[in-house]
Order: structure tokens, then sequence, then C-alpha cells
């Protein structure tokens, strides 16, 4: 099989087309199957690492040169970690705190200002509407600093809580998400509201009994982007958070550099990324055609 | 001058009449915006004419921060920003052209395509953090993976993040790891380009490359578009190399300081919120400055209505 | 539409003008005019109260304060002493960083290093009224410590105590006689000059150097050469109190009195000589190049602090080996130092004032006999701040550790040096020009495949200025 006629049937995204006999189709099939497998396995190698590292005994992770295989298995790293004094499971209970606020908080917020830009009409709309798309831009570092004075002693007091990573998501959740939802939402027909409307419905009835409901498909997405980003989160909590409240992502980013250096803590480091990554893998692997229809619809309508 | 008072009134009152309902609706936003992005912009942009520390310092110095930036602190600034835009240039298109091959290889109609997508795209779910630690410890001198597989075929042990001459190098290979990230974008882009475009084409006796350039390309510079501006924007703001890169996220010989990681440090560790304020300023400007280029010169996204 | 977005704009626009950069601060630093009163009665004997205090990530701090609270206890019975850990990249960063957030505890550590920035950033309590009501009461009463120790506490300020050394501390070596005895006692060891005998209190460098050598030999002929990791000492170069003992000792300095780099002198180079042939006798793994392992038992020596004494007494004897300890090498005669620090606390400036008196008594408490004998029994085994608890054969700080040469810990009390060059500049900038000259440690000791250097001294000398000079710009 020359270069030339497999770049034909990749970029003719269609083999059976490719005329030819049976016997070079299974051949084609064997090679492109062969290098997908491979990349795949280059892609999954670090996962597998990670994941053979974790179940290592202290010990074992030291040995220079090192050993890829496990012998014995062991859970032993994360019991440390979640046992009494690892430190994780307060951690763990720090990040849920923040994840389920905003995954409740998020969808409702965003979509009730959703509404307000897709199914009602208001001076200001289209100014307030670019503001929002402009902050999209905006980075994070130009206004951490003073939210950060904001949140501090000096204001809210708030440091050392979840109330910064929680409460700001009240005010809308995003711009992301607003406009994800906008844009759903202006697909509905009117005819749905109509009938209600004509029924008395006030515009908060109607938003909460007839769109929302509407909205499900693109919620779920935007829940489970909100658990992904809020449970991957380390740089608000560091900024936001010291010893003590320290969220999940925050305590492994703290180990990986400045707790388990040493090399016998290695399988440590493994085992709080395995369980790091596992929720997100876990809702990927189930939800994976929302997310990257979502993913690709989010980018292509923005 | 009486009558045009009241119909003035009118309009007022019947504007807030027809608005009412929508205000409420978007009142939790603008909220949010004033209070959680508008007040704190401007207030930074005030704390970098300060030399301000957060707890007794409080001193006005008027451009002294952006001063600084291009004088005394120079060889540090200019690095970071050097390194920035290094990674911005050259991870972004990277990024797209591997992508597009990898959404070609799983653009296929054969069975069992959608686990290799999964696979693919899987190291885009995980965390930046885990991804951060596992890619140190495959990186690491004597412990990783590489280097074992390295050394065992008879080479040296490759320095990768632990050397300012292939700490950068490094950083990109690991970005290819997020492949998946473009392969979606591509995938997306390649269903909307009608088929019978390529039929047509094939007919023309087009060959594989003419049609790439002549037809995929072109359909999909939105998708292109889109993933420069929020590539550059992303890239700009990196600050994952606190993970992996050592000496607190700077690399080494300060060969992976990102400029974010500059503005934590220089607040959160040197308590420097001025100065702070003024590079995130700055770096405000880059990115505005270059997203609006981007817009301006956009003639060639294809929007469809030709 | 316009007009309001600018209305809107202006409004917020001014509000923030108005509020400027003006934030209250965040506590209020009484300086060293307030009302003390060091008098207990039985009424403030019995109170209830609860004090906090801020400790590092160490256990073994966390331990001794745990056993000084049980202690304080009985002086008041109802006082709780409560550690609270406080870590970070940055220790001094993590404290400010918990100021600012208002969970700062009511006392805190802090070492001679990090004192220097806790001081200029107005956070630690002047120590002065309390000091003087004591003096008042007894004249003599300063006398009772060792006034090199508590000076430290001062910091080169304007002679203000801001902080209590807990105990002292110097740098020395770690032993593993079970490589140096039988590496020392081989008739065939190449230098022959040193013996079992020459490690003692006193050696000076060129006969550690001798030492090293013998080992080195001794592990090669084990078969344990380098390519397997294998090392003789670790010599925590990188650690800035003993990377300025070496270049002090050498006659070398990082700056004048006037903040002007000096590094480009002869001693500089003598001094990296001196670094460069550790590692290239194999004695000191080079940077990214492992080490000796001393901690795990494979390395013969390890030069650090004597606050880990008992730490390393355990793990090496737990490793089969046989620990000892010996004072940090003399360079070059008369002017050689040996690195020296303070661990202590010290009080949050924006304590409860009707704690703050409290607090005193605590540091007191630590000060006191009593206090320093309790520290002791929980493990501290440096020698005491008090004058009459310096000799560790009847001090309590000495008990369960004198099978080992703890005279290391006093001997020639003279030659303890603790930088002061950064005085010159900021306190601000302390951690970044430490770092810098960790750096040019590194790239001294940077050394590629076959032992070739990477640097060349005149490149390490002009990267590190490029580097202090970078570290020391004031934002």
């Amino acid at each position: 099989m020359t270069y030339e006629t497999m770049q034909k049937t990749l970029i003719d995204g269609n083999f059976r087309k490719v005329r030819g006999s049976r016997v070079g189709k299974i051949a084609r099939l064997t090679v492109i199957y062969t290098v997908m497998t491979v990349f795949a396995a280059i892609f999954l190698i670090p996962y597998i690492y990670m994941l053979l590292r974790a179940l290592m005994q202290s010990s074992q992770v030291q040995l220079i040169p090192i050993e890829l295989w496990p012998r014995p298995f062991t859970f032993e790293a994360f019991g440390q970690l979640f046992g009494s004094g690892g430190g994780y499971l307060d951690a763990l209970w720090q990040t849920m705190k923040i994840v389920l606020f905003n995954l409740i908080a998020i969808p409702l917020s965003a979509s009730f200002v959703a509404y307000g830009f897709s199914k009602t009409k208001f001076a200001g709309k289209r100014v307030l509407f670019a503001v929002m798309l402009g902050t999209m831009m905006l980075p994070g570092a130009v206004v951490q600093i003073p939210l950060y004075v904001m949140f501090s002693k000096n204001g809210f007091n708030w440091l050392d809580t979840v109330l910064p990573l929680t409460i700001p998501n009240l005010f809308g959740g995003g711009a992301i998400y607003i406009f994800l939802i906008r844009q759903y939402m202006t697909t509905i027909p009117y005819e749905l509201e109509e009938a209600a409307r004509l029924d008395g419905a006030n515009p908060f009835m109607r938003y909460f009994r007839i769109t929302l409901p509407l909205c499900v498909p693109v919620l779920i997405f935007i829940m489970i982007t909100v658990f992904n980003a809020n449970w991957s989160d380390f740089y608000g909590p560091l900024v936001y958070m010291t010893d003590g409240t320290e969220t999940l992502a925050y305590r492994v980013f703290k180990d990986a550099i400045y707790t388990y250096v040493t090399p016998d803590k290695a399988n440590l480091k493994m085992a709080g990324g395995l369980f790091m990554s596992f929720f997100p893998t876990l809702l990927f692997i189930i939800f994976q055609k929302q997310l990257i229809e979502g993913v690709s619809t989010s980018a292509l309508k923005g | 001058m009486q009558n045009l008072l009241t119909k003035k009134r009118k309009t007022f009152r019947k504007v807030v009449k027809d608005s009412w309902h929508g205000w409420i609706f978007v009142l939790p936003l603008v909220i949010g915006i004033g209070v959680f992005t508008l007040y704190p912009l401007i207030q930074s942009l005030i704390y970098s004419f300060y030399r301000y520390d957060g707890l007794f310092v409080n001193d006005f110095i008027g451009l002294q921060n952006f001063v600084t930036m291009f004088t005394t602190d120079r060889a540090e600034s200019f690095k970071v920003f050097g390194n920035t835009f290094l990674y911005a240039l050259i991870s972004v298109p990277l990024n797209l052209c591997l992508s597009y091959l990898l959404a070609v290889a799983v653009n296929q109609k054969i069975k069992g395509v959608i686990a290799y997508r999964v696979m693919f795209y899987l190291p885009v779910v995980i965390p930046a953090v885990v991804s951060g630690v596992i890619w140190s410890q495959l990186f690491d001198k004597n412990y990783g993976l590489f280097n074992d597989v390295i050394t065992k075929f008879g080479g040296d042990p490759f320095p990768f993040f632990t050397d300012k001459n292939t700490a950068m190098l490094s950083m990109l290979i690991m970005s290819l790891w997020s492949l998946g990230s473009g392969m979606v974008l591509w995938l997306s882009a390649l269903k909307n380009i009608p088929a019978g475009l390529y039929e047509a084409a094939k007919i023309d006796g087009a060959g594989v490359m003419t049609r790439l350039f002549r037809i995929t390309v072109p359909m999909s510079t939105p998708m292109i578009f889109y993933n420069l501006i929020t590539g550059m924007i992303g890239a700009l703001q990196i600050n994952s190399t606190m993970v992996f890169a050592g000496d607190g996220g700077r690399g080494p010989d300060d060969s992976l300081y990102f400029v974010a990681v500059k503005i934590y440090h220089e607040a959160f560790t040197n308590s420097a919120y001025g100065y702070a304020s003024a590079i995130a300023w700055v770096l405000f400007l880059v990115i505005g400055l270059l997203t609006f280029v981007t817009f301006k010169t956009s003639k060639w996204v294809y929007t469809g209505d030709e | 539409m316009k007009r309001i977005s600018l209305i809107v704009l202006s409004l917020i626009l001014t509000m923030c003008l108005f509020t400027g950069c003006g934030n209250s601060d965040p506590f209020i630093n009484p300086g060293d005019d307030f009302d003390v009163n060091i008098d207990m009665n039985d009424e403030d004997y019995n109170q209830t109260a609860t004090l906090t205090v801020g400790i590092t990530a160490d256990p073994a701090e966390r331990t001794l304060i745990e056993a000084a609270g049980n202690g304080f206890k009985q002086l008041f019975p109802n006082v709780k002493v409560e550690p609270t850990v406080i870590s970070g990249q940055d220790y001094s960063s993590a404290v400010l960083a918990r100021i600012k957030g208002g969970s700062m505890p009511d006392l805190f550590y802090s070492s001679e290093s990090e004192a220097f920035r806790f001081v200029s950033s107005d956070v630690f309590l002047n120590l002065k009224p309390y000091i003087n009501a004591q003096k008042a009461q007894d004249p003599a009463w300063l006398d009772q410590f060792v006034p090199s120790a508590l000076r430290l506490g001062q910091k080169g300020y304007n002679g203000d105590q801001y902080f209590i050394p807990r105990s002292s501390d110097r740098i020395v070596v770690h032993l593993n006689k079970k490589y140096i005895t039988p590496a020392l006692n081989d008739p065939d060891r190449p230098e022959k000059s040193v013996t079992v005998d020459t490690v003692k209190n006193g050696w000076t460098w060129d006969e550690f150097l001798k030492v090293c050598k013998n080992i080195r030999a001794y592990y090669d002929k084990k078969g344990w050469s380098v390519s397997n990791g294998r090392y003789i000492v670790d010599a925590s170069l990188g650690w800035d109190p003993v990377l300025f003992s070496v270049f002090k000792s050498a006659g070398a300095s990082f700056c004048d009195n006037k903040g002007n780099w000096t590094l480009d002198t002869a001693e500089m180079r003598a001094g990296m000589d001196m670094i460069r042939e550790l590692v290239t006798e194999k004695i000191v793994a080079p940077y990214n190049g492992g080490g000796a392992n001393y901690e795990n038992g494979n390395g013969a020596m390890l030069i650090h602090s004597s606050s880990a004494i008992s730490k390393y007494a355990r793990y090496i004897s737990n490793n089969g080996g046989e620990y000892d300890v010996v004072t940090f090498p003399i360079i070059n005669g008369d002017s050689g130092v040996t690195g020296y620090g303070v661990p202590g606390y010290g009080i949050f400036a924006g304590i409860d004032e009707k704690k703050r008196d409290l607090a005193w008594q605590f540091l007191a408490y630590l000060m006191s006999e009593d206090g320093q004998n309790v520290l002791a029994g929980a493990g501290m085994n440096t020698p005491s701040i008090r004058v009459d608890l310096q000799d560790y054969n009847t001090a309590k700080w000495g008990e369960g550790y004198r099978q080992y040469n703890l005279a290391a810990t006093t001997y020639e009390q003279d030659r303890n040096y603790s930088e002061t060059f950064f005085l010159h500049y900021p306190a601000t900038q302390k951690t970044e020009l430490i770092n810098a000259v960790k750096k040019f440690v590194n790239n001294v000791m940077d050394y590629g495949a076959g032992m070739h250097p990477l640097m060349s001294n005149d490149d390490c000398i002009s990267q590190a200025v490029k580097d202090l000079k970078k570290a020391a710009v004031v934002k």
C-alpha cells in the first residue's frame, strides 16, 4: 500500500469506496488498525504507567532500573492517602462541597440569565450581551489580585473557605455557559411558550416550567463540564486556601511539588493522580457522545 | 416643551414596562460582572500604579511598576513574555496540524473507530495537575519511563525538564498528549463539509493535496479561526507549568517561566500586588490586541456566504 | 444606550478612585509602645484561654509545641496551647497569606532567616516592652541567655527583640561509621596520613577531603561505584547555611556593605574550586545526579543541622549503620566558620490584646529552665539558649544522645556564623536572592557526561551576578 493510496483512503473518509481485491482490503484494514492501535497505545501509556505505579509498594517505585509490573499489587498507597493522617478524605470533602454547589448553581443561574437573553426583550440587551462575551477574553490574572484582596480579611473574609469558589457562580456562572444555553434556547420554538403565556403564566413560570426542562441536553453537557472544571481546578484553591482547607486538586498539586518529593513517595503521587482522574474518565466514557458533540458545537457556534 | 418632556417620560416608562422582566433575568449577570469582573478589573489597574503588599505598604508610585518591567526587571519579564509567545506560536499551529491527521484517521467508517476516538480524547479529560504529575514522572531522569527506554538502547539519559535547552521541547511533546481536543474540532468540521464537494473534485481529477488545500482547509476555516483565538488566549495564560517545571514553576534557568506564573509569584510569593497587577494589565492588553488583529484580518474565514 | 453605559462606567471608576488603593490595614501593629503586665496573679493563672501557635510542617516541631503546651498547663491549668501547621512552598509567604486570610495564630515559628521578612513586613510584635518589664523586675534577667543566640532574634534591626529562640542550632557532619571505620582502617587506603582518629571535632577541610578519598576507595573496592549511584557525602551545598559557611570560610562574600556584588574574586573562585573538587573526586553527586542517600544508610556522611541528630541517629541505626556526629570541617584555619541559626517563636502583632500578656508568658516559659527541659524531653537535643544549660553532660537536652559526640554542637562556638549580607536589600527580595545564590552553587556543581563541568567559574560568576541583580529588584 503506497503512501498515496493510504492518504486517499484516509481523506476520503470512506474505506469501502476504494477499489481493490479482497486481500488488498484486508491488508489495508490490518495496516490501519495497526497504526491506530500503536497510536492509541502511545496515548494510553502515560495513563497505564500511572495506574501501575499507583499500585506498587513504596519500595518498588524507587528501584533503578525501574520496574513496570507491580509485585505484589497493593492498594497500600491509597490506604496511606485516604487513611487517617493522609488528609485526602478531608480534601475530597472540600472538593465535593464546591463541586456539588456549582453543579446546581451554575446550570440554574446560567439558564436563568440565558432565558433573559433568548426569550425576553429589554433595553440594553445587545450591549450587555457584548460585554458578557467580552469577559470571556479577559485573562483571569487581571482580576485575580483585587478579588483576592476582596475576599481577604480586609473585605469579605472568605479566604480558607469554599465561598470564593462558589458564591460568585450564583451570578450567571460564567459567560461561556450562558452563551451555550442561550444558543440552545433560541432553537426552542416560541409556540411552546405562547400557549403558556395565553394561560397567564408569567415569564418566570415559563422559564422554570417550560424552557428549563427542554434544555436538559445542553444542561447535561454543562454539568459535566462544570464537574470537570471544578474537580480539576488547582489554581483557585491554591490562591484562596491554605492548609487544612485545601481541595483534592490542590492537595495533589501540593504533594507533587513539595510534600512527596522523594522518590519513595512516587506511588503516593500516582495514586493521588489516579484517583483525581477516575471520575472525569468515568464521566467521559459514559457521556462521551454528548461531550464530544458539545465541545464541537460550542466551538463551531462560537 | 411641556409636550416633549411628557413624551420623553412616557417612552421611559414604556421602556421600563417592556423591559423589567428581562432586566430581572439578567440582573444576576449584571451584579456578577460588576462585582466580580468590572470592579476588580479597574481596581487592578489602580493597583498597578501602587506599591502595595496587602499589608502595610501602600504607596502611589505612578508608572514605576511599568518602568521596572522594562528596565531593572527586563531580563525576567522579557524572558517570560518570550517563553509564553514562543510556546503559543509553536503549540497552537502544531496541535492544529497534528490533530488534523488524527481526526482523519478516526473519521473512517470502520468498526471500533469510536473506541479509538475515546482513547485519543481521554488525555484531554485528565486534570491538568494530574497530567503534570504523570509527565514529570515519565520524564524523570532516574525513574522515568523514557530514560529507562533510552538507556536500555544504550543512549545517554535525556534531561527533559531539567535542562534549559530541552525543557521547552519537552513541554511541547507533553502538549501533544492532548491532541484529542483538536481532533474533535476537526471531526465536526469534516462532518460539515458536503461529501459532494469531494466527489466533484475527484471527477475533476484533483489530487489528495489539492483536495486538502482547496476543500478541507477552506471549509474548515471557521474552526481554525476559533482554534487560533482560543488556543492563543489559552496558551498565553498557561499556569500548569507550576506542577511539573520545578523551581516553583520556573523551570531550569527560567526556561519554562510563563507570564501567568510570574504574576502568581509576584503577587503571592513576593507580595508585590502592584507589580503583579501591572504585568497582568500588560498581558491583558497583549491578548486584546492579538484578538483584535486576528478579527480584523479574518477575511480568510469561510462564512458560508460565497 | 451608549450614554447609560458611559455613566455606569464612570460611576464605577469614581467609586474605585475614591477607594483607591486604600484598603484598610488587616490588623494594627502597636509598635513598641503598649502596656504590658508580666506579674501574673491567681486570676491570671486560672484564666481559660486557647493560644494558637503556628508551626512548620515538620512533625518534630509539633511534638515540641505539644509538650511545651502540656508543661505550660502546670502554670496555667486552663490554657490550651494549640499547634497549627503553616506550610507552603515558602514558609514566610505562607505566613503572610494567613495574615491576609485572617487565620493567623497568636504565636508563630520563625528562624533567624525568616524573621528578616516578618520584621520588615511589621507582622511581629516588638517584644521590647516585655523585655524592659522583665529587666525592671530583675536586672540580670537577660544574662540567663546565651547572647549570641538571643541576638539572632533581633536580626540586625534596631536592637529590639522580635522573636525568642527556643534553642540554637549549627551545621554538623552526621556520620555513618559503618563505612568510615573500615575505610580508614584499610592498610591499602590511598591517603595514609588520616586514621580513624582524624575524624574528631575541629578537623580541617583538608583532613575531611582525605577521609572522603579513603572512603571513595573503599566504596570502589566494594563495587559501589558512582554508576550505581553510590556517593560518599550528602553535602547539602544547595542549602544556604552550608553554602554560606563554605564561601565565608574561603574569605569570599556575595556583596559588600554598600550592596555591590563582589563575586568576582580569587576567594570566591577558591570556594568554587573546593566545591568542584568534591564533585570531581566523586565524593558528592553533581547537581541533578542523585546523592549519597545517607538517610537510607547508603552514604557515609551528611552535612546538615544539629537539630537532626535524633532523627538520623534513629534512621541510621534502623538501617544497620553506626551513627555519630562531628563538627563541620574547619576551612582556612582561624577564618573558618560554621553555619549557625536559631529556631524560635514570636508573637503575631495582630494578636488579640487580651491574649498578648499570656502569649508572652508562653514565650517566657519556653525560655525558662522548665520549658527548656520539657522541650529537651520532647526531642530537642540541640544546645539550649540558657547559659546554665550549656553542658550536654548535665543538661537534659543531652539525655539519650550522650553516647554520641554531642560536643560537636558546642565546640568552638566563636566560629558560629549566620549570613547577613541580605540586610542591604529589602526583605521581600530575600527568597529570590537566596534562590539566586543556590542556583549559583547548582551551576558550579553541574557536570555533564564524563565529569565535564557544564559552566566555567567565570560563567557561573557572571550568571550569578546577573541573577542576583535581577533578584534584588524591588517591585
